[in-house]
């Protein structure tokens, strides 16, 4: 770690305006980002909001347009060996030699990295319980997601750069894989996942970043957006329904005889005195999930 | 880019070894049947058979000889073997790889792009030096046990110019295979693309077309008749061979630097 020890008063990764343009559709455009050494960013994103090309611009497969990535100092475009030595990279839907076996893959990554051994890897296959001595053609497709991850984490990289991670396995295997995820981070390892479940990303991330159609559209906490976002109200009342005027910005979700749902965003200090002047006879103040959140955000792209 | 070189030579051995199965059936066919043939009429008929053009392409050669007879049969026909099996190569580790994102696979590990397709130059390249040897083997073994004169410094002679022209040819089927990640497009090209090619070099010497424009085909530096003559090799084919499969590899090599690896 000479070198990138050297340079490592940077964060672990930086991304600075990059740009992505395939003819005249945006990948991605102007990403500006940062992240930490030990830390587990998510990115959040619909299909085509520009999540893998995110990703295959940090590992040099994609050439962009304008700006630049780096991972531990070292360019990614320019040093994309020293990129790739210090990240172990899953693509999305892994592609695997179909006439080869895990053990065989998994020989060739350690005598390109210039190891005798992989010292997380048996770990890994057994944790993961993945079919190292089947050949690839055979494998099912969680299979195949399983002698992905060990080829890709067994060598214990510093950086780890990971492509919807879970697709594909069963929910032990989804589990096991967060809760290594989890691990690895405490251990000091930077984690960047792309990830269509958020509630993996509620589990495993610190921050996350939501893109939507090409753009880094918020970088924050998982509390912050949770926090930020809006509360799911539900009011049982006795007489007239309570107006929600002054509460903040509001939305009916449900209305019964003497229940509402809404759904509010604004200082809760506001929702409460509302609250406190109606008739009101029980009441649930909800905390959105991680996906609700998202699907709010999605909701309502064009206006933000 | 050792290691690549490694494996995929181990990947490619079992394709490259029917090949020559192949590709040596044949030469050894060649040879067994020409003491059947050797002395007989039909023999001494079959040249004047032949249409001028493929007699243009052929060379000048004695077919009554045992060498010559091993160049009409065999010889001549190597260039063709060797460009479709460059092709098809090419298509096979070039453009399937990005076609099915293996690429995305070696690529994740610390390979950089120069690497990744150098790595397929240099296995290519061997192999045919590969199947060039093997002919080189089998005809000095068989032509002596069949009772015949020996000459390894025309074999050897003729199968270098046999060799440059095929790693010319892969190099610029690399290329190709560089830029479109469709292995079925690769090999629909490099097939066709050779077949053309040589039967239109028959068609420019049969027309006597000026020497500039037969010099774009790459069969035209083809001089395996000279060499199974026993008359030299003038210099100026191998070397134009030799430039033109570098100048094809280095492009091969810069395209796939700069191009993307789309998902």
């Amino acid at each position: 770690m000479n070198e990138a020890g050297e340079r490592g008063a940077a964060p672990t990764i930086r991304l600075d305006a990059l740009t992505k343009f395939y003819g005249p559709n945006r990948g991605v455009e102007d990403l500006t980002l940062e992240v930490g050494a030990g830390e587990v960013l998510g990115f959040l994103g619909p299909n085509g909001a520009g999540k893998t090309t995110a990703l295959r611009l940090l590992m040099g497969l994609l050439r962009p347009t304008s700006g630049s990535a780096e991972v531990m100092g070292f360019d990614t475009m320019r040093e994309s060996v020293e990129v790739r030595r210090r990240v172990g990279y899953l693509p999305g839907d892994p592609a695997l030699y179909g006439n080869r076996n895990g053990n065989e893959l998994l020989k060739l990554a350690m005598r390109t990295r210039e190891i005798d051994r992989a010292p997380l890897a048996e770990r890994l296959i057994e944790t993961l319980n993945a079919p190292m001595e089947r050949d690839i053609r055979k494998c099912s497709r969680g299979m195949r997601q399983k002698v992905a991850l060990v080829l890709a984490l067994g060598h214990d990289p510093e950086v780890l750069v990971l492509d919807e991670p879970t697709t594909g396995l069963d929910p032990l295997g989804q589990r096991a894989m967060l809760s290594f995820l989890r691990e690895r981070a405490e251990a000091g390892r930077t984690v960047l996942l792309s990830s269509h479940m958020l509630s993996e990303v509620e589990q495993v991330c610190e921050r996350v970043a939501i893109l939507r159609e090409g753009k880094l559209r918020r970088v924050d906490t998982v509390e912050a957006l949770r926090e930020e976002k809006f509360r799911q109200v539900t009011v049982d009342f006795d007489g007239d329904a309570p107006s929600f005027e002054g509460a903040g910005e509001y939305e009916v979700i449900s209305q019964e005889a003497q229940r509402m749902v809404v759904r509010v965003r604004g200082d809760a200090r506001e929702l409460l005195s509302v609250l406190a002047a109606a008739q009101v006879t029980d009441v649930s103040i909800m905390e959105p999930s991680l996906e609700e959140v998202f699907l709010d955000f999605y909701r309502d792209g064009d206006s933000r | 880019m050792r290691a690549l070189v490694i494996d995929l030579l181990g990947r490619s051995w079992f394709a490259l070894g029917w090949w020559m199965v192949g590709l040596l059936a044949m030469g050894a066919y060649v040879v067994a049947i020409y003491g059947s043939l050797s002395g007989t009429d039909e023999l001494a008929d079959l040249w004047d058979l032949y249409p001028a053009s493929i007699q243009e392409l052929i060379g000048d050669v004695n077919i009554g000889t045992i060498d010559g007879w091993i160049h009409l049969e065999f010889m001549s026909w190597i260039p063709l073997v060797l460009g479709m099996y460059g092709g098809i190569f090419a298509a096979g580790n070039i453009s399937r790889e990005a076609e099915t994102r293996t690429a995305d696979f070696v690529l994740g590990l610390p390979v950089s792009r120069i690497e990744f397709m150098a790595s397929r130059l240099v296995v290519g390249v061997f192999n045919i030096g590969a199947i060039c040897g093997g002919a080189f083997v089998l005809l000095v073994v068989q032509v002596p046990l069949m009772g015949y004169d020996v000459s390894p410094d025309r074999y050897a002679l003729a199968l270098a110019n046999a060799f440059l022209l095929g790693a010319a040819l892969f190099c610029g089927y690399a290329f190709i295979a560089s830029f479109i990640d469709e292995q079925a497009r690769v090999i629909g090209i490099a097939i066709g693309g050779t077949l053309v090619t040589y039967i239109a070099t028959a068609a420019l010497r049969a027309a006597s077309t000026p020497d500039v424009v037969r010099w774009l085909s790459p069969f035209e530096h083809y001089r395996a008749a000279d060499a199974m003559s026993g008359r030299a090799i003038e210099p100026g084919s191998p070397v134009v061979l030799a430039v033109a499969g570098v100048i094809a590899g280095a492009a091969a090599l810069y395209w796939y630097n700069q191009r993307d690896l789309a998902a």
